[in-house]
């Protein structure tokens, strides 16, 4: 299984770190933390050892977490090969309920050719109806048209 | 806005491993200090510990005894002052 990446909260604001303490903390390897410094984050100055602020590697941590998520429009769906939100091929999409209220969107990602798919709300599926074609299952569509 | 000294931070940390390693102190005392270290710096704006006069150490005093909880909205309460300047 991937490691889970590191957790912000363990670094101690008030505190500083060297390299090697660092590594201890989040269970990484020293040329990790090497590698984060080269990638921004700040170190206390030039001298050695070198330090780094409690404050400054929760902040970057942090931001390094929020730039690893990909959030979906309510009509995109993630796929999962090319790792970003799709809007699905030809803006066709199959509804396959679960429930009554719960059910999948199964499209196609335009990219890679591959299937996309993601749970939705039925409730919801009006609102994204502009934006997709959504193909919905025989049975629904009869109710649909009744009501 | 400076938000550290970096010969300070040396300072501390040496300081830190004194408390740890000769003075045999928990993490969490250790995490105590540290905390009320960063409330005097913050208060003399990362001014060098080198420059240090006594009426620093006052000013901070009467500083912390004006400063309102963050979560409650009242003033510090003696046990907060008693273990920021102890």
């Amino acid at each position: 299984m991937a490691k889970r990446p590191p957790n912000p909260n363990l670094a101690k604001i008030h505190r500083n770190y060297t390299v090697e303490e660092v590594a201890n903390l989040f269970s990484v390897h020293k040329n990790t933390v090497r590698l984060w410094v080269k990638d921004g984050l700040a170190t206390n100055d030039d001298k050695r050892p070198m330090l780094i602020l409690g404050s400054n590697l929760k902040d970057f941590l942090q931001a390094k977490r929020k730039s690893k998520k990909r959030k979906c429009l309510p009509f995109e769906i993630y796929c999962v090969r090319c790792r970003l939100p799709q809007l699905p091929a030809e803006n066709m999409a199959d509804y396959e309920p679960i429930n009554c209220s719960m059910g999948r969107l199964i499209g196609l990602c335009p990219s890679c050719g591959g299937i996309i798919n993601k749970y939705f709300n039925v409730a919801q599926l009006e609102q994204i109806q502009g934006k997709l074609d959504i193909t919905l299952p025989k049975a629904l569509k009869h109710i649909n048209e009744s009501a | 806005m400076m938000k550290h000294n970096a010969e300070n931070e040396r300072i501390k940390r040496k300081y830190f491993i004194f408390l740890k390693e000769a003075k045999r102190q928990n993490e969490s005392s250790v995490d105590a200090v540290a905390k009320a270290v960063s409330r005097f710096e913050s208060y003399a704006k990362y001014r060098d510990f080198k420059t240090f006069h006594f009426e620093q150490a006052v000013g901070f005093k009467n500083h912390l005894a004006k400063q309102d909880n963050q979560q409650t909205g009242k003033k510090l309460s003696k046990a907060t002052l008693n273990s920021t300047l102890g």
